[in-house]
């Protein structure tokens, strides 16, 4: 049971330090690197980043010691009486985050101290620590953030801190472009997630209106604690938005924003071009760290996610094929930062397959050993590409295990661990998320055929990246000799490789499998996160051990269902989710497995699957030696080693820029023309026909009353004018006249008068 | 020399010690209590206007003193705008009072707070009544706030930038004229948002009007005439939907609660009444026949929405901020479109609520329109300046959304983001500016790789740039998701729909970064150079509150969220009530 939060006060820090470096570099950096040269600059960015560090394991040791801890700074959102959206701006570590914070804060420490070696020749030196400080800040406020909103702040920043340094050559213009490709990219994701949260939000307000239930919504520890009333949980299960459960489509829609930010099918596409930043970038940010995020918010989620039976299945065969199709890739690219690239997006795939079937600790167990042997193999092609001039076509390589030993066996081993090689960090995590592939019960398809689409990927993995490694430091140099004579190892890069690299091999001995008999370490720490998921969890294997748990499990669902009044409507509601989850016990029980299979669940089998895969692995890297050891291949020999079809596939990655730049940005522009097009001529058309109707009118109306209206003013003046000279003339001037005229009209008179 | 800078001396000490007496003046009148009297909310209105009679009858000798005179004429009332706004009680909301009589006794119950009542044409029932509720005074102080910041703009305009590169500058000619109007414009869009009396609030709408279309006409650009025709032709027939409406309204009001007429502030009733309060809570207008409701509330929106300005009355928009003055843009965008919302709140909302829910979806319609309408023609533009204005016409369709969602997260977004629009929309009109008086075009295209040379410049850009996109941690963000949450309540589809916009918004604004800043360096502008002091003075102002409230926004929020939350549950229980 996860225990209540602890107040501490120092948590705010994890943010505030790094933006503080960022602000100081980001506004005085330029002067300061003028005066005093490079040395503040990176001293800055470094304590900046070896605080996080430090502050991680006073957090990681106060949640082991008390559990999780808190800091609330001030209402974010309050909309007072009659709004159930009230969010404190609140940092929270719990053990799911306290590990998280570790990675990020250590990987990105050493990887902080690493690009002083590598960007010391970049001018704006102090532009890149400010970002990467920046970066820094954004991702710990992503995974301390205990809302919503506060992740997505986080979320959101991380991808504009990528997206700056993506374009930190932005006098490139296609660097410029990628970096814009990244962040459009991730807001396709974001427009989901946006649309998930409302979802979640507006049905969770419904349930708990509907069963009083309190909390605020958009915080995670509140969230997880209402999840834990069966009635608020019968409630949002019954809910549905647009004829879809929203407990589906929530899910879904959150997973496609976690696409997105963690580059699976299909929003994968900014990934590769990411790797137009300077490679430390791609170290921390495109690999170890912000790629992640998507898991992390996953297991983050996972009392939610696993309530929904399709949403984890979408997240499991999306991971799966993502495995699957980037390791094909993979095969035949020839930029060495590329091949990492596509590997960092099949490896991100495991970790979806991982959690998707309900494995979310050893999603994040993945997530942590591939933060170790990715950092170090990009590091490691840094270095690479730091002695070769900043070549990064293999092409231009060949040879270099004499010439950067230290680079070459760090790299070496991160490739041993990512290709499953027994007793490294990647063999423990990959295999246990395929063990658990094929052992669960979660799914709505099949785990067994997740468990054979991973070990091809695994496969893969190993022979693309023994061809790399083949490529890179076998064989005779490539290079010119100006390259080689100056080829050499910087100290401020082969330390953290040295670092990452005894990580790489000692990090899986965190998880070790059931079999083994020892305990899981990683898996007992998340306990309190991902135990209110494992209620909605199953596995075969707990049939293969005996129906005795699982029948216990609904002994007890029974009682408490049996306790509850079916007669009222308060009964009735809290029943659902019971009703559920014993469904899926039974399930459990009843489900038995083909005979053949069934074999494999159990310990031995687990042994025995994963010895499968080693030595499928081993076959692999055995073929990626017969063909690449010996002598380089170019691609064209491997056009015609592989069949032109299959190559000229793979090399261009399914054609699936081209797609998504014919079926989704071409049509984009033509409707933005469009409706240009529209708003000129139709809307403002409108507007100016009707004002030149007004001025038709106005014309005739003015020339209509030219002629009549003025006319009959003008017509009474002449005829005026014209009466006038004729009774001008009856004025003489003679005296005699009007005495007539006067006798005549007196006479004239009175004569009316008599008359009258 | 030495007599231009005695003046410049002798202006800002006259202006110190006028900000220092002013407002105590003004307070001590009204005492502590926000609730008794003040002549406060007489003050901000008319002190531009003040101003502008001060410039009027100035020599033309005192030419150079004009700036400075309307520059403080500006700046007390948004001195008094803030003090007033943190005294501002946010607990006090028009609570219980919908459907009582009409009374004068107490403001608070129509949540009202530094009211000036008087006496002004009894004959008809028209007062001089001015106040604000929790809804008005942040428009107050963005209204002041951004006046200021236009008028400290124009000053920098006045100056070419840099002489001996041979800047010019928008603002040379008629310096008399132009500051006059500005203060004249001012002071109507600070009356609007302030007066409590239909007559009132009509006039001082009209008397913005004016002065805006000499602005355009006169200071404008090429197209000036056609742009200022059309903005005036436009806003006229909106004002005339609402002149009708007004009307009509007023010759449909009674007293409710078993009142006979209504009360006037100087002791006698009147029959009919141009008290907004009374006509929201105390007259039949409200409660009357639908029918009356639907004809009122059609005009009134027809007219508020030319100035919001919605699909499909936005045309005006894109050619008046083309042409205008970058100054004028700033009010233009900043203030003036949020007097349409501002109005569909205080009249449509608070007046016809139950027409209001009869017409929320159709709202939430329009807004889903003009917010995907306006962010697709951005995208199309090659001017950044009408870049800029569709961009506008985008962001206001979230107000528009979120009004009509009828949720309490809905409505307070769309405020916020009102508020917020403001303050970003003017930098970027600022920023269009400043690049404009360099280059002397404003071509997407003609321009290149210049973040090398204006890296101060580019960061305004960049954080204007990622508040208007919404970037979380920015003021942008906070009304948008607020908009979403809200709206996704009632309209699911609807905002589904709104929310693609978060998309085509990063794509035109960051390909405009693109095109402009990163790059090759177009060799052209190699020696641009980078923003000078009164620059940084005009976009400090509005970046720090973009980036304080949208990591803060508490503030904010508090101040109008009780009113909002009363508003809004006007409109949902008044139409159950009936």
């Amino acid at each position: 049971m996860q225990t209540a939060p602890t107040d501490v006060s120092y948590l705010f820090l994890l943010a505030v330090v790094p933006f503080a470096g960022a602000l100081l570099n980001g506004l005085f950096g330029y002067k300061v690197q003028n005066k005093h040269g490079k040395r503040p600059i990176h001293l800055i960015a470094i304590a900046a980043a070896a605080t996080t560090f430090v502050i991680s394991v006073k957090a990681f040791l106060d949640v082991k010691a008390g559990g999780p801890i808190e800091q609330n700074l001030w209402p974010w959102f309050n909309l007072g009486e009659g709004s159930h959206m009230k969010v404190d701006l609140a940092f929270r570590v719990d053990q799911l985050t306290s590990v998280m914070l570790l990675i990020v804060s250590g990987v990105g420490s050493l990887i902080h101290v690493f690009s002083t070696g590598y960007m010391q020749d970049e001018k704006p030196y102090w532009r890149y620590f400010a970002w990467l400080n920046l970066f820094m800040g954004m991702m710990l406020i992503l995974i301390t953030g205990d809302s919503f909103l506060l992740m997505f702040v986080g979320w959101e920043g991380v991808g504009l801190a990528s997206y700056l340094l993506i374009g930190y050559y932005y006098e490139e213009l296609p660097k410029a472009q990628a970096g814009m490709k990244a962040f459009l990219v991730n807001r396709v994701g974001d427009f989901a997630f946006v649309v998930g949260m409302a979802m979640i939000f507006w049905a969770a307000v419904d349930a708990a209106q509907a069963t009083n239930t309190a909390g605020s919504i958009l915080r995670f520890a509140d969230l997880s604690a209402m999840f834990q009333n069966d009635a608020f949980v019968t409630a949002f299960l019954a809910k549905e938005s647009m004829g879809v459960p929203v407990i589906h489509l929530g899910c879904i829609l959150l997973f496609i924003g976690a696409t997105g930010k963690s580059a699976q099918i299909p929003l994968y596409v900014w990934l590769p071009d990411a790797m137009a930043g300077p490679t430390p970038v791609s170290a921390l940010i495109h690999a170890a760290t912000m790629v992640t995020a998507g898991v992390y918010m996953i297991v983050r989620l996972s009392f939610l996610f696993s309530l929904s039976t399709v949403a984890m299945t979408v997240i499991a065969v999306i991971g799966c094929l993502t495995a699957l199709f980037a390791a094909t890739i993979g095969f035949f690219q020839t930029d060495i930062k590329r091949v990492l690239a596509y590997s960092t997006v099949s490896q991100l795939g495991y970790m979806f397959l991982g959690v998707g079937v309900g494995a979310f600790g050893a999603g994040i167990f993945h997530l942590m050993t591939h933060a170790f042997f990715k950092a170090c193999l990009f590091l490691g092609s840094g270095s690479i590409i730091y002695a070769m001039h900043h070549r990064q076509d293999m092409k231009d390589m060949g040879g270099l295990r004499k010439i950067l030993p230290v680079t070459f066996w760090t790299f070496f081993i991160s490739t041993l661990a990512i290709a499953g090689i027994p007793g490294l960090s990647g063999f423990f995590s990959k295999d246990e998320i395929l063990w658990r592939a094929y052992d669960t019960n979660n799914l709505l398809i099949p785990g067994e055929v997740l468990w054979v689409v991973g070990v091809i990927a695994a496969a893969c993995t190993a022979f693309y990246m023994f061809r790399l490694v083949f490529q890179v430091f076998f064989n005779e140099p490539r290079a010119d000799e100006h390259t080689l004579e100056h080829a050499h190892e910087h100290k401020a890069m082969t330390i953290p490789l040295v670092v990452l690299a005894v990580l790489a091999i000692g990090g899986g001995y965190l998880g070790l499998p059931a079999w083994t008999g020892a305990p899981n370490l990683l898996d007992n720490w998340m306990e309190p996160v991902t135990e209110q998921a494992k209620l909605n969890t199953t596995w075969k294997t707990d049939i293969a051990l005996g129906h005795a748990g699982a029948k216990k499990e609904i002994k007890s669902l029974d009682e408490k269902i049996a306790k509850l009044d079916m007669t009222t409507e308060q009964g009735q509601s809290q029943s659902g989710y019971l009703i559920w989850r014993k469904a899926k016990l039974e399930k459990q029980i009843t489900a038995k497995p083909k005979s053949g299979i069934a074999a494999f669940h159990s310990h031995a089998g687990e042994f025995v699957l994963m010895g499968g895969s080693v030595l499928l692995a081993l076959l692999a890297i055995f073929a990626a030696w017969r063909l690449y050891g010996r002598s380089y291949r170019d691609p064209d020999n491997e056009r015609a080693l592989f069949g032109e079809k299959l190559h000229n596939l793979l090399l261009n990655k399914y054609f699936v820029d081209e797609i998504y730049s014919k079926f989704v940005i071409k049509p984009a522009m033509a409707l933005m023309r469009a409706t240009y097009w529209l708003d000129k001529t139709i809307v403002d058309g409108l507007v100016n026909l009707s004002a030149l109707i007004m001025k038709v009118c106005a014309w005739i109306i003015g020339s209509l009353d030219g002629r009549i209206v003025d006319g009959l003013v003008n017509g009474v003046a002449s005829g005026c004018r014209v009466i006038a000279g004729r009774v001008r003339t009856i004025q003489t001037g003679r005296v005699q006249n009007y005495i007539l005229a006067a006798v005549v009209g007196t006479t004239v008179l009175i004569l009316v008068t008599f008359i009258v | 020399m030495f007599r231009k800078r005695s003046f410049h001396l002798l202006s800002l000490l006259l202006g110190a010690i006028a900000l220092t007496l002013l407002p105590s003046t003004a307070f001590a009148q009204g005492g502590a209590d926000v609730t008794e009297k003040s002549t406060l909310l007489t003050w901000i209105p008319f002190l531009p206007l003040m101003g502008a009679i001060v410039i009027l009858l100035m020599p033309k000798r005192l030419e150079g003193l004009y700036k400075q005179v309307a520059l403080i004429a500006s700046a007390i009332p948004l001195v008094l705008a803030i003090q007033m706004a943190l005294g501002f009680n946010p607990d006090i909301v028009a609570s219980g009072a919908a459907g009582t009589a009409p009374q004068l006794q107490d403001y608070t119950v129509y949540g009202l707070q530094y009211v000036h009542h008087v006496a002004w044409i009894p004959s008809l029932g028209v007062e001089y009544f001015v106040g604000v509720d929790g809804i008005s005074v942040v428009m107050v102080v963005l209204s002041t706030l951004i006046s200021f910041i236009a008028i400290l703009a124009s000053y920098l305009v006045n100056k070419p930038v840099n002489a001996e590169k041979g800047y010019l500058s928008g603002i040379a000619k008629q310096q008399k004229g132009y500051y006059c109007l500005i203060l004249m414009l001012a002071s109507g869009m600070m009356g609007v948002f302030v007066a409590i009396d239909l007559f009132l609030f009509y006039v001082f709408w009209e008397v913005m009007l004016l002065p805006m279309y000499f602005l355009i006409g006169i200071w404008g650009g090429p197209r000036k005439e056609y742009a200022a025709i059309k903005f005036f032709l436009y806003t006229l027939a909106g004002s005339l939907a609402m002149l009708v409406a007004f009307i009509f309204i007023y010759y449909n009001s009674a007293p409710l609660g078993g009142a006979t007429a209504f009360p006037m502030v100087n002791g006698e009733t009147t029959e009919h009444t141009f008290n907004i309060m009374f006509l929201s809570f105390s007259s039949t207008t409200g409660w009357g026949s639908f029918f009356t409701q639907n004809l009122a509330w059609i005009l009134l929106f027809v007219g508020f929405a030319i100035k919001v300005p919605m699909f499909p009355f936005h045309t005006w928009l894109p050619d008046a901020h083309v042409e205008a003055p970058t100054p004028i843009s700033v009010i233009l965008a900043g203030v003036l479109l949020k007097m349409g919302t501002y109005g569909m709140l205080r009249f449509n909302w608070q007046m016809l609520p139950e027409a209001t829910l009869h017409y929320s979806t159709m709202v939430a319609v329009f807004g889903l329109i003009g917010i995907l309408w306006g962010a697709y023609c951005a995208m199309a533009q090659t001017d950044f300046k009408r870049l800029i204005a569709y961009s506008s016409v985008s962001h206001m369709g979230f107000v528009l959304l979120g009004m009509g969602s009828l949720t309490s997260e809905g409505i307070n977004g769309a405020v916020f983001q009102m508020f917020s629009h403001g303050l970003v929309t003017g930098m970027l009109f600022l920023l269009v500016g400043f690049i404009y008086d360099r280059a002397h075009h404003r071509n997407l295209d003609g321009f290149g790789g210049i973040a090398k040379v204006v890296p101060i410049y580019t960061g305004f850009i960049g954080l204007a740039f990622m508040a208007s996109l919404g970037l979380p941690g920015l003021s942008g963000f906070i009304g948008e998701v607020m908009v979403f949450i809200g709206a996704f309540q009632r309209h699911p589809i609807i905002t589904v729909f709104a929310v693609t916009s978060v998309i085509i918004t990063a794509g035109y604004m960051l390909w405009t970064a693109q095109r402009i800043f990163l790059g090759p360096l177009n060799e052209k502008y190699a020696d641009l150079s980078d923003m000078n002091w009164r620059e940084w003075a005009t976009l400090v102002p509005l970046g720090i509150p973009v980036i304080v409230f949208g990591v803060y926004p508490g503030p904010i929020l508090d101040m109008f969220s009780g009113a909002l939350n009363t508003l809004n549950q006007l409109v949902l229980t008044t139409a159950v009530v009936n």
